[in-house]
């Protein structure tokens, strides 16, 4: 599977995952799972990277990767397609130039948190019962 | 017509701002820490009891335009609003959008009690309507419009946080933790022992210059009548309700200096987290922890917007200040145990009076 990782790109799922960058970290949820993610500040550079267009083969020669962070990040790709989080795509729109891409080299510092303790809170909310056509308030 | 909700609140917006001009409208101006929020109500309105749960709610001749204002409205302002016309799905997208901070636009819809609340946050003016104020839930009523003050907050750098609170020498300790675990227990402890408080259930939090103050927001204290301890005769003159979902009373503590049991600000010294350990195995206690998620899920789970922020803010928090875990068994002798360590820990970190 790693190879096929490697030489792919990426976007966002959405539906169900929707993202926000606050303090240089990448914080998304998926919707369907009420799942929450956050990426270390150095997780989301790389990930940013890959919503640019950016094949982790890419970032990592323009950065040159050592092996065992470059397998890292790819365990860390291979979890957020699990999650519904990235989806593969064929179009490639390179968004930020290779100078943009300058990462840290250290595996300690790329890190994704998973937390599934909010699902009941942050899942597409099922309490609405709004009528579908009329919605409310209804014509008086 | 397919619903737009950049047109729907620029209509609304409008509208909002002609009823400004009404002389059948009151205004009230909120304050606490750097927060300034007005509200506006008809002037026959009900509502009027819950803007007495503020800590500090003033009514005022005029509104301002730079302040956030909540229009607080019933069923007989429907037909002068913009119609509101969302599917159920169009509905539960917003809502789940806006669990981030991306979304801006917040439509919030409780169609078992006819609550619609509308925010725009890159905006002044925002709606809460129902169809009838005498058939609001009781939160409603004694931590009213939390959902607004929550996103007026974090714009200004601060955090509505579910959570109590004790204070001294204008030193405060959050008191943190899921509900039932022991928050305004503790915190009426706390006031049994001569100490203050700006809040049992929701605190205001600002982080200002590397430090962070709690500002009180409301003045209820809600609890069970057999909790009031030495407590009950300077509580006996507040005006109280029953909340019968909950069993607990809910005291309205207006602010005089007999009472001593709220301050406005006060430092915030230290995290506490509360776990009521009711049927935990030892192995089960050793699991528990109390962290950054342990501060925010409570609030989240009141308040399921802008999440992000919220997890952001505790996590900071959590980071910059003395964090201390008390799984604690039922009974006074516990929490007399919390309190001695409260008390203790405000009085190793010296007076300040200048706040």
């Amino acid at each position: 599977m790693t190879n096929e990782i490697k030489t792919k790109n990426f976007r966002l799922k959405t539906p169900p995952t929707i993202m926000e960058v606050i303090d240089g970290e990448a914080i998304m949820i998926n919707g369907e799972k009420g799942t929450y993610y956050n990426l270390s500040s150095q997780a989301t550079l790389i990930f940013q990277c890959i919503l640019d267009g950016y094949s982790l083969e890419e970032i990592s020669s323009l950065n040159d990767l050592e092996p065992d962070v470059g397998k890292h990040i790819e365990t860390m790709i291979d979890k957020l397609i699990n999650e519904d989080v990235l989806e593969e795509t064929n179009k490639v729109n390179h968004r930020a130039s290779p100078s943009q891409l300058m990462i840290g080299n250290f595996q300690k510092d790329i890190v994704l948190t998973i937390y599934d303790d909010m699902q009941d809170m942050l899942a597409l909310d099922p309490i609405h019962e709004a009528d579908d056509v009329v919605g409310w308030p209804e014509k008086k | 017509m397919k619903f737009n909700r950049d047109l729907w609140f620029q209509e609304l917006n409008l509208k909002l701002k002609v009823l400004n001009k009404d002389e059948d409208h009151i205004y009230y101006l909120i304050v606490t820490g750097p927060l300034k929020i007005q509200v506006v109500l008809p002037k026959n309105s009900s509502y009027k009891n819950a803007i007495n749960s503020f800590f500090n709610a003033q009514s005022a001749k005029e509104l301002s335009p730079t302040i956030p204002t909540i229009y607080c409205l019933d069923e007989s302002y429907i037909n002068k609003l913009p119609p509101f016309r969302l599917s159920k799905n169009d509905l539960n997208l917003i809502d789940f959008e806006s669990r981030l901070s991306s979304q801006t636009k917040i439509i919030n819809y409780d169609e078992k009690r006819k609550l619609l609340k509308a925010l725009n946050t890159s905006d002044q003016n925002y709606l809460f309507l129902c169809e009838s104020f005498d058939s609001l839930p009781s939160w409603e009523v004694y931590s009213p419009l939390k959902e607004f003050i929550h996103f007026i907050a974090l714009k200004k750098n601060c955090w509505l946080s579910h959570a109590g609170s004790l204070c001294k020498n204008n030193k405060a300790v959050l008191l943190f933790g899921p509900g039932g675990n022991g928050k305004s227990t503790t915190t009426l402890t706390g006031l049994n022992a001569d100490l203050q408080t700006v809040g049992d259930d929701y605190v205001l939090i600002e982080n200002f210059n590397e430090k962070f103050y709690a500002h009180a927001i409301y003045k209820t204290i809600k609890t069970y009548p057999s909790e009031l301890f030495d407590l009950h005769k300077s509580f006996e003159k507040f005006e109280r309700q029953l909340i019968e979902r909950t069993g607990k009373y809910v005291y309205i503590c207006e602010e005089d200096k007999e009472s001593n049991i709220f301050t406005h600000s006060a430092e915030i010294v230290m995290n506490m987290g509360l776990h009521l350990n009711k049927n935990l195995t030892s192995n089960e206690c050793d699991n528990l922890n109390f962290d950054a998620r342990y501060m925010s899920l409570s609030s989240i789970e009141q308040i399921p917007f802008w999440v992000d922020k919220s997890s952001k803010f505790s996590e900071k928090i959590y980071r910059s200040l003395p964090n201390y875990f008390s799984n604690f068994k039922e009974g006074e002798a516990s929490l007399d145990k919390n309190i001695e360590y409260i008390l203790n820990f405000i009085s190793s970190q010296g007076y300040q009076n200048d706040l």
